[in-house]
Parts: C-alpha cells; structure tokens; sequence
C-alpha cells in the first residue's frame, strides 16, 4: 500500500476524481434536458395523433359507425410506438380499437368518465407508456372518448442512442484527461525519479561523482544543478577528507616505526646493560672471592698487631666491595623483575635470632643494645628466607650504621584478622632519624636522606630501594616513622599464615665457630676449576684439619669419586670439560653402587642466578654455598654435612641464651628460681653421667654409654650448654652403633666443655 | 342523449329477432323515432347551405304528429352557434323555409308535389322511404344490420346548391 502515498497516485486520483464528476454532472445535465425534451416531443406527437384521431373517427362515433371507425384506426399500424388505440362511446362503452402489439388492457372507467364529463384531455405515464384519453366533442356535445396508448419506444430508442453516445463522449473525455494527467504528472514525477535514483545510487555507493541529469523542465533543471553543485562540494570534501585521513595514517606509522625503533633500541641497551651486569658480578666476583679469602687466610696467621689490622682493613673493605656489588646487582635483577621467591617452611622464632645474633656483634662493636622482641609467632611459616633475612640485615644494618648511641630495637609479631594472616615486623633505633621532607623520597633508588649523610656513612643508597622491592614481590606493605635526631621506626608486613601450633623450640644455636681446628682427618674432594679459590678453599678446609683433593673439573670428579670413598664433595658449578651440575648427576646415578653415591654434595657458585639452586639440588645436591663465602659460613656448612663427632665443636657459646631466654619466656614470674633449679640439677647430675660414660667405655659397655650420652644430650641441650650436647649426641651414636673404641677421643673434648659450662653455670647461680 | 338511444335501439333489435323486424317494418318505435330525429340533426351539422350563416337559425321540418316528441328533444341544440328550430308542417308550400325537411313513411303520397316544389332549392330532403334517393331524394336512411345507415343523392344535392362534408360521404353506404 506504499503506492497510496505516492505524489503521482495522489496527484492523478485527485484530477481524474474532478474529471470524473464534471463528465458526470454535464452528462446528467445534457441528458435529463435530452429526455425531458424527448418527452414533451412524444407528448405532443401523442396529442397531435389523438386530435388527428379524434377529427378522423367523430363522424364514424356521430353515426354509430363502427368499422368505418375502426377503418380509420387502421392507419395507426405504420405506428409501432403506438401500442394501441380505443374509441369510447359516451357511455365509456368500447365502441372501436385497434392495437399494434401487447395484450389489450381496458382504461379505468373513472377517467373515461372524468374526460366525458370534463371535456378535458387525461395524460397518464406510467410503466406501460404514455396513456393520453382525448374527448370527442361535436359541437359541444361528448360523444366519445379517444383512448391512445403510447409504448415510447422510439423515445426510449432514441434516448438509449443517446445514451451511447453521451457514455462515448465521456469515456474518451475521460480517456483523454487522463492521458494528460499522465503527462502532466510526468512532468514532475519523472525528474523527481531521476533526482531520487542519483541520491540513492550516491548514498548506496558513496560514488560522488555521479550526477543528477538534466531535466527538461525549467525548475527541475535548477533543482538539478543546485543539486550537483552541492554534491561536487560534497565530493570534494570528501577526497580532502581521504587525503588527510592517509597523511595523518601515514604519519601515525611511521611514528609508530619510529617508537618501535626506539623501542628495540631502548630493550637493546637494557639487554645489554644486564648482560653488562651479570659479566661485571662473575668477572668482578671471581677477584674478590681471593682477596677475601687470602684476607682470611692472612689472618689466622701469627701476625703482629699493625698487620693483623691491616689485613682486618683489607678484609673489610673487600666485605664492602662484595656488598655493595651484591646490592648492586640486587637492584638490577629486582628492577628487570628477575627474582623469583622461593618459599620455605621456616620457624619464624628461630629465624628472627639468627637475624639478629649475626648483626650483634656489629652492633656491640658501636655499643648499642641489640634486642630481639618476640609475639605470638613460635610457628612454622612459608617465606622465603633468603629474601626475608637480606630485607631484615638491610634494615637493622642501617638502624645500626645511623645509630650512634642507645638501642636497635628489632621486633615481630603475627597478626591476623578474618580473612588475611600476616606478620609484622619493625625496626625501631635511636638513631638521627630523618627530616619529614626526605620521607616520602627514602625508598626511591640511589637516595639517601642526604648527601652528606653518603658522605659520612656510605652506602649506595639502594638498599632501602632494594627492601621496598622485596617487600613488594612478596605482596607485603612497609613504611616508615621518624623525627630527626629523635630516632625512626621502620616496619613492614607481609603476608604469611603459620603452619603449625606453636612449638618451643630448643634447637643449639648455629653461632659462627673461628679458628677452632679439627683433627678428625676428613677426605673432602674439592671441584674447581679457578686456582684462586682452589687456594682460598683448600687452605680453609685444611686449616680446620680436613684432608683435600682438588680436582679441575666435573670429569675429573667424577673418575675422583670412582676410585675412592669422599666424605664430602665440595662442586664448582662453572668448570670446563664438564659442569658441577652434570659431575653431580653422575655421581649421585650409579644406582648406589658407587663409591660416593650416598656422599654429600654441596654445590658452589658464584652465579646468583635463579634457579640454579634448583637444578643443583634436582642433579642430586645436598646444600649450596655461594661464592664468595666467608670462613665461618664454609666451616659451618662442611661440618653440617661431615658427622658431627668428628667435626670440630664450632660453638664457642657455652651456654645458649636463647635457650635460657625461652625457658624464662616460658615460665613467667617464677622462671629465675625455676632456671636456678634447672642449673642445680644439671650441675648435680651431669657428672654422674660422664662417670657412666668413661667407665662404659673402659669396659666396652656400649648400651651404658649409650643411655648416659643420651641423657647427657638432653639434658645439656634443654640447659643451653651446646658444645656438651653435641658432643654427648655423638658420643650416643658411637654407642648405638657399637663403636665404643672410638669414643675416648671425645672424652677429653667433653670434658673440656662441661667444665666450661660448669662454670658459666656457677657464675649465673652466683649471680643470682 | 340520441346517442344512448340510438344504440339501446340497436340493442334492443339485435334481441329481438325476425319478428321485431317486421314490427320495425309496420311502424317505428318511439325510440327509433328518436334515433331519426338525431340523425337528422347530425345532417344538418354537416351540410352547407347556401348564405347559411345569414340564418338566424337551422330549421329543422317534419310532417307527422308521431315525431313531433322526437324532433322537440333537439331543441336546446346549436349548430355552429345558430340555434336548432324544429318545426312540424302541413304542407308542401311550407317546407320553402326549411333548412330541412324529414318525410316519413306516412307522406310518401306527396313526395312526387314535394320534389317538383323544391326543385333546385337549397332545401335538404331526408326519408326513409325505400328508393327515395332514386326518385329525386337527397338522403335516404336504411337500415344494415339493424343499424340506420344512408344513402346520398349527391347530385341532387349540387344541382340544390347544397353541400355535404366528406366526412358523412364516406360513411355513406351509397352516393349517386
């Protein structure tokens, strides 16, 4: 029905509807005067016939002459329209008729009489015809009445041939205004349709350079070129608009190139500058690792005082230097986020004192109070704790380096709340503190309060940044509070859920041992590949009484280990011919058979990089030591993995006080009279159990050395006296496994112990 | 009303068979008189005299007493708006003023005087007497079918100076 509504339909409807009714109205018109006068015509044929009649037949009606009547009627048969005709006597009885078609049908005998009394003519139409009843009057006398009965069928003839031929003349009116109607409507509907086609090929195809073609009126001409104008504009517009679009595209790539360049160049340069860093710590490293280590086979030489200081000095400055280097390429990896966490189960409570006794000595050295505070965290957590001690020693180191005088005060507690645990940490000093206006800046890189502040402590003024770092990789928060010269609070937490319930743990303390010699003759096969640190190595390991072989490689280890039994292997990771890690893989696959394969590994490196701690301790590894290391960490890992009766006591604590302290945390108000009694007994039962023990041994007794060097192990352990446990705890041994020949070696150690401890002991009891 | 009684005649003879024929024939009826008397009149309305319209009036004669009621219902009538006179006469001599005169049956004695006296006067003679027309007659009445038809002597009629419309001519049943 879309047709409905358009111009044309609209247009051609509302003309031909005029047309229409104007051939109407003039037809009726022109057709109603037609008939009307038609029928005046018929009447008056009608009464001029009947008068004619009625003249013709009056003497025939006078003289009763009936067929002389009739024989004038007759003439009517040339009249077809004339259905019949009747002569009335003067007593409206029938006196003659004549009839040319139809049934023969009597007038009503009410007009008859109506005309005879009158003497005025009666005209009846109706649907048989024109009815005209004429009087016959002889010198004023009626005598009859003249009944003519019309049919009109040549008026209806001649109106029907009318008819036709006023519906011809209107049809071809009408023909022919629609024709021009059509003509006229095409006048606007076929440029229009033109106009309509271009703007819809125009929108459909976005062609601009179609144009509208010319009409052959003059208006819609103008329209037209109005139109193309317009489109031209468009269409210029247009390609202006395309040419900056592939200018403006062509700019965006090639600065899009430009950054990509840019781009490559900058990941180039940092590529390389890491790459710079990680040669710089092997290359640097390597050097280093022999200073420090001839630096402390210096000293335990007997030097005089001026050069055991210099060689102190040499030695720190070196300490300084690895430092720093460390720090330094700390940041690197922590800036190109290379570090990964590695988490371990880990005893927080021991964890903290390990912390801060490996810092006290520091601090002591500038009189300051090192104290450790400890709330609710006896459990086990997953940290990782290479990462968590650096992120401490760096902040307890700068409590103490920027403390002059009072007290670093390290603490932690466990904290937790619905959904998240964590643990708290701080560390609060007395020292210069920092100005409000460097606080916002002290964890940014390369920034220290201030510049003098580098100038009077040094420092690379990273390790701050580096912590910040860590704390951030492990999800932690940190902050700080201060005041200058008022002192300043450092804290930070991480998240951290504890393992177990709270275990009191009365572990010996792993205090660093000095200069304490072994007898014990240990084989040790050392593989490395560089001839300094094969000195630096071997000279300690010897110094503490071990017997070493070197090897140069991971091969030559190999065939080492086929040929004899090691107690302990010390493996380069860098060697040439064969790495520490594939010697170690092939030391550890002989399916036990071999000689060394149950030995233990432990793997040196200087390569800090992650991951390689990993693959070591996948190839079969036991421990990891990295280059360079210290004496004190060396003795300590070699006697961790050598059997611990015949490796040298290493504690030079006697009695542990973290021990003595956990007992006294334990016990509240009561602990001194209860850590009294604790000691009393001690003193008391010990040397009944060394008695046990010697004369076990002497008469090869070994179930009696062992029950008194178990419960000499114990009870020295829960005491704190470290040194007599450890030595009853390998003692014990001997004795489980038989082998009491071996036992008085340890007796005189023993007894050299306990009577340290004895007298630590006494002095506390004396104290008190 | 001659008419009506004209026709009721006819009817009545179309009844009346071979009988009422001869009783017709013996003497006329009062109303067959009447229907004379009519068509007498209607003559007159058809014929021209000469100077007729100088006439104060059309003069209708008769000589019996038995039509004198016949001939006096024409009274009231006009022909071409002179008055209709209806006279009964005696003689002969008289019928000279007559526009008409009517000899029934009953005279039929005197029509040899009657011709000779109105010969080529512009007098219309009318009888029922059979062969009246070939005697010297102008109109003759016969009966057809039991209605009263005519005969017309027109030749008398001319050499009298009288006229009579086509339109009683053709009705007649002769004209000589």
């Amino acid at each position: 029905m879309k047709w409905i509504k358009t111009l044309k339909f609209r247009l051609i409807v509302t003309m031909m509807g005029l047309v229409l009714l104007t051939i109407l109205i003039i037809s009726v018109s022109i057709i109603s005067n037609q008939r009307h006068a038609l029928e005046k015509q018929s009447l008056q044929d009608s009464t001029a016939l009947g008068e004619l009649l009625v003249t013709n037949t009056l003497t025939a009606v006078l003289f009763d002459d009936a067929i002389s009547a009739r024989q004038s009627l007759k003439a009517l048969r040339v009249r077809r329209d004339i259905s019949q005709v009747m002569i009335f006597d003067d007593e409206a009885r029938l006196f003659a008729s004549y009839q040319n078609s139809g049934n023969q049908a009597l007038p009503d005998s009410e007009s008859l009489r109506q005309v005879l009394d009158t003497h005025e003519p009666v005209i009846i139409e109706n649907e048989r015809g024109l009815q005209l009843m004429m009087p016959m009057i002889s010198h004023g006398d009626s005598i009859g009445v003249l009944y003519l009965l019309d049919n009109l069928a040549s008026l209806k003839s001649q109106l029907a041939a009318f008819y036709q031929v006023v519906a011809l003349t209107a049809v071809l009116a009408f023909i022919a205004s629609l024709m021009a109607m059509l003509w006229l409507v095409s006048l606007f509907t076929k440029p229009m349709n033109e106009m309509l086609a271009t703007i819809r090929d125009i929108t459909i195809h976005r062609d601009y350079r179609r144009r509208a073609p010319k009409a052959s009126t003059v208006e819609f001409n103008q329209l037209a070129d109005s139109f193309n104008q317009m489109i031209s504009e468009v269409q210029i517009r247009g390609q202006q608009l395309e040419t900056m679009n592939t200018e403006l595209e062509q700019r965006v790539q090639a600065r899009t190139e430009a950054l990509e360049t840019a781009l490559q160049l900058a990941n180039e340069a940092n590529h390389a500058k890491a790459q710079f860093l990680a040669m710089m710590s092997h290359e640097v490293r390597t050097p280093l690792n022999g200073v420090i280590g001839f630096a402390e086979l210096l000293k335990l030489n007997a030097l005089d005082d001026e050069a055991r200081e210099n060689v102190q000095l040499l030695n720190d400055s070196a300490q300084s230097l690895l430092a720093l280097l460390n720090q330094i390429l700390d940041f690197s990896k922590l800036d190109a986020d290379k570090v990964e966490l590695e988490k371990q189960r880990l005893n927080m409570a021991s964890f903290m004192k390990s912390v801060v006794e490996t810092n006290r000595a520091k601090a002591e050295r500038k009189g300051l109070k090192l104290q450790l505070t400890l709330h609710d965290c006896y459990a086990d957590y997953l940290v990782d704790p290479l990462r968590l001690r650096q992120v401490l020693n760096n902040l307890i180191d700068n409590a103490i380096k920027f403390t002059a005088r009072g007290h670093v005060r390290v603490s932690l507690a466990a904290g937790q709340n619905d959904k998240d645990h964590w643990l708290d940490f701080e560390i609060e000093d007395t020292g210069a503190g920092i100005a409000e206006s460097k606080l916002q800046s002290i964890f940014s890189p390369f920034s220290q309060a201030d510049s003098s502040v580098t100038r009077q402590y040094g420092g690379t003024g990273l390790g701050l940044a580096i912590c910040a770092q860590l704390i951030k990789l492990m999800k932690g928060q940190y902050g700080v509070k201060s005041q200058e010269k008022q002192g300043s609070l450092f804290w930070f937490r991480i998240p951290a859920q504890a393992l177990d319930t709270i275990q009191a743990v009365s572990k010996p303390a792993k205090a660093p041992a000095r200069q304490v010699k072994a007898t014990s003759g240990n084989l040790i096969l050392l593989a490395e590949d560089n001839e300094i640190n094969q000195s630096v190595a071997a000279g300690m390991l010897e110094n503490f009484g071990y017997q070493v072989q070197i090897v140069s490689n991971g091969l030559e280890a190999v065939n080492e280990c086929n040929k004899k039994h090691y107690d302990l292997i010390l493996m380069d990771y860098h060697m040439p011919q064969m790495g520490g890690l594939e010697a170690t893989a092939l030391i550890r696959d002989s399916s036990g058979q071999g000689l060394n394969s149950e030995t233990p590994i432990v793997a040196l490196t200087a390569d800090i990089q992650d991951g390689v701690e990993a693959e070591f301790r996948h190839a079969g590894a036991d421990d990891f030591l990295i280059k360079p290391f210290k004496l004190e960490q060396l003795s300590e890992i070699v006697s961790r993995w050598l059997d611990k009766a015949e490796s040298p006591v290493k504690n030079d604590q006697v009695i542990d006080e973290d021990v003595l302290e956990e007992i006294r945390q334990m016990s509240g108000e009561q602990a001194p009279e209860l850590i009294n009694n604790i000691m009393e007994l001690y003193l008391q039962q010990t040397p009944e159990l060394i008695d046990d023990i010697q004369h076990g041994t002497a008469a090869g007794d070994a179930d009696r050395v062992f029950r008194a060097a178990h419960a000499l192990k114990s009870s020295s352990a829960n005491i704190g006296a470290v040194k007599v446990s450890e030595i009853a705890h390998q003692v014990e041994k001997l004795g489980r496994h038989n082998r009491v020949d071996h036992i008085p070696q340890h007796l005189d150690t023993l007894l050299e112990c306990y009577e340290q401890a004895r007298l630590n002991l006494k002095s506390r009891l004396g104290d008190r | 009303m001659a008419w009506r009684s004209l026709k009721t005649f006819t009817l009545v003879l179309a009844l009346l068979s071979p009988s009422a024929q001869t009783a017709t024939a013996l003497a006329d009826p009062p109303d067959s008189r009447s229907l004379i008397a009519a068509l007498n009149y209607n003559f007159a309305k058809y014929a021209d005299w000469p100077g007729e319209e100088h006439a104060e009036s059309i003069d209708l004669c008769y000589f019996t007493d038995s039509f004198k009621n016949s001939f006096s219902e024409l009274h009231d009538k006009a022909i071409f708006d002179k008055p209709v006179n209806t006279m009964q006469i005696r003689d002969v001599e008289q019928t000279s003023r007559c526009h008409l005169v009517y000899i029934d049956r009953s005279e039929r004695n005197i029509l040899q005087r009657l011709f000779v006296y109105l010969r080529d006067k512009p007098v219309l003679t009318v009888s029922d007497i059979t062969g009246f027309v070939d005697d010297g007659g102008m109109i003759e009445i016969v009966r057809v079918d039991n209605k009263f038809r005519f005969k017309v002597n027109m030749s008398r009629m001319e050499s009298s100076n009288l006229k009579m419309s086509s339109q009683v001519l053709k009705l007649a049943v002769e004209v000589k």
